[in-house]
């Protein structure tokens, strides 16, 4: 309990510490672009809490939640694909790599053009953005199996769906969840992008208009609000990467090992 | 199934094996023909990389020979054969360090278990070896010897006709080795299974098989194939001081250094 107390006085000191010296520097603030953070607080409280959560919060996490959904599993499914035929991947390596270096809000124009300014456009973009970093980690992941993994599965004659969903995936669990919590931060900074091109709705959009029509308060404490989503996904992926690799941490560790005694 | 079983579990003729290995071509064996009858337990001794685990992955089809037939039950290898399992010798790496140890020993199940099935054989296979009461835990928070015992209760679950092994116990404790040794002969004279284990330790060959076959030269062939006369039921201390052992286990010796001296000399000729 007391170790607990002590890493979140660890954790919070310098937040506190930064947000207390911004609210005393900003009190007497008459700069446009850098308003009271007291007054930024206020806007928050009348904008987020909870007046605008059933539109512009609604439907940015809607968008997120589906993109990142969809992302995730497709990139899930191509990667364990992909990783089990080594020579297909090697083949099309160069293309993913290109893909994955184009940044993906390059493709917001032809997307819209494609498919409208609508919702869809926007989980199409957040999905694609989400995609790369799992698919090419899970890829990775399955690729690198233990040979000797490999020969007991193929000994035992394991199904292709208990070869995939109890061997390949645990295996390369590690590994996905480093491209997933990419992928996330990623389809977070997407879900914006797509706001900020021809929508009208989202936070994105709110922060643009909010900048439009010189609210800067409204469009500080937008971005605040993102910056809490963000810190909450990450937690988020946190506790999941936490639930799906309670071995890897348990075995890395050893924290939990029973006395070996005898055979 | 309701054909009788074939005589030989194991049938091996003619074994080349050829590797490339930077452009180079080694030869590793080179004409090995054995039989192994049902029920029997043979083991196939030689030293550290002669070629002894190169013929237990043919037999076991993780590898295709460049010459020679390998049939398990009657039945021409060409993929790993159905009811035959493996104990590989890295436990660590074997158990799926992600499943838990009931887990780990239904894995090979699923294909033609329900879950309850499943688990009965689990904690049958489980209990056969020595083991209760760890079933939820994960294989890497029991001891080593520990762990070897799950990867053996998961072939036995699996119920096959021909079990391998390869060098089952070379990366444990002599104590765990000798207990392990023992559970092995329980096991091979009560279920009937036909054993095939690859060791580099003589002492280990004689006291396990009801045959030895010595692996030797470069490239290696079978240098000789021995009855072991000794009585069933065996025993750490009597068998290992029986007259009948110490000569296996001297001949079986003498024969390894003769075979390492000759290829010592072909070197330096």
């Amino acid at each position: 309990m007391r170790r607990r107390a002590t890493s979140l006085a660890v954790e919070a000191w310098l937040p506190v510490v930064l947000v207390t010296t911004w609210w005393f520097a900003s009190a007497t603030s008459t700069s446009i672009y850098f308003p009271p953070l007291r007054t930024i607080l206020e806007r928050f409280q009348d904008l987020w809490l909870f007046e605008r959560v059933p539109t512009d919060v609604a439907f940015s996490l809607t968008n997120l939640g589906l993109g990142l959904g969809s992302g995730l599993v497709a990139a899930l499914a191509a990667g364990v694909m992909f990783g089990l035929m080594p020579r297909v991947h090697t083949a099309m390596a160069p293309l993913f790599e290109f893909m994955r270096a184009t940044p993906i809000v390059a493709l917001l124009p032809l997307i819209v053009a494609m498919l409208g300014l609508g919702v869809t456009s926007k989980v199409v973009i957040i999905a694609l953005g989400a995609f790369w970093p799992t698919f090419l980690n899970t890829v990775d992941g399955i690729r690198a199996v233990d040979p000797l993994v490999r020969d007991v599965a193929r000994t035992y004659r394991l199904t292709p769906v208990t070869l995939a969903t109890r061997v390949m995936l645990p295996n390369a669990a590690p590994q996905i969840m480093v491209g997933v919590r990419t992928s996330v931060s990623v389809a977070v900074v997407i879900m914006v992008g797509s706001e900020l091109f021809g929508s009208s709705e989202g936070i994105g959009y709110f922060i643009l208009q909010s900048q439009r029509s010189y609210a800067i308060a409204d469009m500080w404490a937008g971005l605040i609000l993102l910056g809490l989503l963000g810190y909450a996904l990450n937690l988020l992926s946190a506790g999941v990467e936490r639930l799906v690799l309670s071995w890897h941490e348990g075995r890395r560790t050893g924290s939990t090992t029973v006395a070996a005694t005898g055979a | 199934m309701n054909q009788s079983p074939p005589v030989s579990a194991v049938r091996i003729a003619g074994l080349q094996q050829t590797f490339v290995v930077d452009g180079a071509s080694r030869h590793v064996l080179d004409g090995v023909d054995l039989e192994i009858r049902t029920g029997e337990t043979v083991c196939v001794v030689g030293h550290s990389g002669t070629g002894k685990s190169t013929l237990l992955r043919c037999v076991a089809g993780l590898q295709r020979p460049s010459g020679g037939e390998v049939a398990v039950a009657g039945q021409a290898v060409a993929g790993p054969p159905e009811g035959l399992a493996v104990v590989f010798q890295d436990y660590g790496r074997s158990l799926m360090p992600w499943l838990r140890i009931r887990e780990n020993v239904t894995l090979p199940l699923r294909r033609s278990l329900s879950r309850r099935d499943r688990n009965a054989r689990a904690t049958e296979a489980l209990a056969a070896v020595g083991l209760d009461g760890v079933e939820r835990l994960y294989p890497w928070q029991v001891s080593g010897g520990m762990q070897q015992r799950v990867a053996i209760a998961r072939a036995l679950a699996y119920r096959p006709q021909v079990l391998l092994m390869d060098e089952p116990f070379a990366s444990v404790d002599a104590q765990t080795r000798s207990d392990l040794e023992d559970l092995v002969v329980r096991i091979a004279a009560e279920s009937g299974l036909t054993l095939m284990v690859v060791t580099h330790d003589i002492d280990e060959a004689v006291y396990l098989g009801d045959r030895v076959v010595v692996l030797a030269g470069r490239p290696a062939r079978i240098a000789a194939d021995l009855e072991v006369d000794l009585p069933t039921g065996r025993d750490q201390l009597t068998t290992k001081a029986d007259p009948e052992f110490l000569r296996l286990r001297g001949e079986v010796m003498s024969l390894i250094r003769r075979e390492t001296a000759s290829i010592a000399e072909r070197m330096s000729a």
